[in-house]
């Protein structure tokens, strides 16, 4: 009996009861408790007397400038998004568009040079292959 | 729904309105990643708490909501008003327990809602209204908002 007591104390039984999530039998035992338990009843009355106070609350009503702010900050940020992208458009335009080319003829460049080199070697081994030997080469340091 | 959540998180009709304004902007900005996983009225909740919480914890940080020194109380022995007594117990909870009393208490949701919207099973939801309860009980006792000192 004490323990069931204790079991009906429970302040989750409490806010069950409140919210009114016991089962018809669970509701009869839990109200014949409250006759005899003043402090649960004390707190249950407290409890739901505040349920009753917040839900009966009524909010104030929205001043309309919230959306109008709203909409505007939303559009302030998509412009400035649009702003943005077209500013990495034209980034990556001129990058592939100019820098890219630049590149491209700095490397041609350098293969011009490459080629050059080679040619000169060339024509440098032809030269000199014409009166030496490829020992004499050798011992040159063409090799 | 959300000015509601705003004001009822802030206690302050100001502080609401800039929350509010962040949590439109945010549903607008947001809107084209809303994947149907949840139902829209609990996406639409998530925004506004998240939001809403963020603000407050923002505004502390600059030290500009003080919403307990912007309340002028009167004699805790006058009778007050159902709207006046609300918003007192209100101003003196912290905003884990206003957040849980104003989406339970005032916007009627269940607990497996409130579950889906913050993210926690419904056993900690539950536990944590009971203690928001207990909390606002205390202080409407305390207070001697229910009149009966």
């Amino acid at each position: 009996m004490m323990e069931e007591n204790k079991n009906k104390c429970r302040f989750d039984t409490i806010n069950s009861h409140i919210d009114g999530e016991l089962s018809k039998a669970e509701t009869k035992a839990y109200e014949s408790h409250l006759k005899d338990c003043s402090e649960c009843r004390k707190k249950a009355d407290t409890l739901g007397e505040l349920k009753l106070r917040f839900k009966k609350y009524n909010f104030s009503n929205p001043p309309e400038k919230i959306f109008r702010r709203a909409f505007s900050e939303y559009s302030r940020i998509k412009t400035f998004r649009r702003i943005a992208l077209s500013a990495a458009a034209v980034f990556i335009l001129f990058y592939f568009g100019f820098v890219r080319e630049f590149e491209r003829l700095h490397l041609e460049e350098q293969k011009m040079e490459y080629l050059h080199s080679e040619i000169l070697e060339v024509e440098i081994y032809n030269g000199i292959e014409e009166d030496s030997s490829v020992i004499d080469l050798f011992l040159a340091g063409k090799f | 729904m959300v000015w509601n959540i705003a004001l009822g998180i802030t206690s302050d009709e100001a502080s609401a309105e800039d929350a509010a304004s962040e949590v439109f902007v945010k549903l607008f900005k947001k809107y084209n990643k809303f994947s149907g996983k949840s139902s829209l009225k609990t996406w639409i909740y998530r925004v506004a708490v998240n939001t809403v919480l963020n603000y407050v914890k923002k505004e502390k940080r600059r030290k500009t909501l003080n919403l307990k020194e912007n309340l002028t109380y009167s004699s805790s022995t006058e009778k007050y008003e159902n709207k006046d007594t609300v918003e007192r117990i209100l101003s003196e909870l912290d905003e884990k327990n206003k957040t849980f009393i104003v989406l339970r208490e005032m916007q009627g949701l269940s607990y497996k809602e409130i579950s889906d919207i913050l993210g926690m099973k419904i056993g900690t939801v539950k536990t944590n209204i009971y203690r928001a309860r207990e909390k606002m009980k205390n202080i409407y006792i305390d207070k001697g908002y229910d009149g009966r000192e």
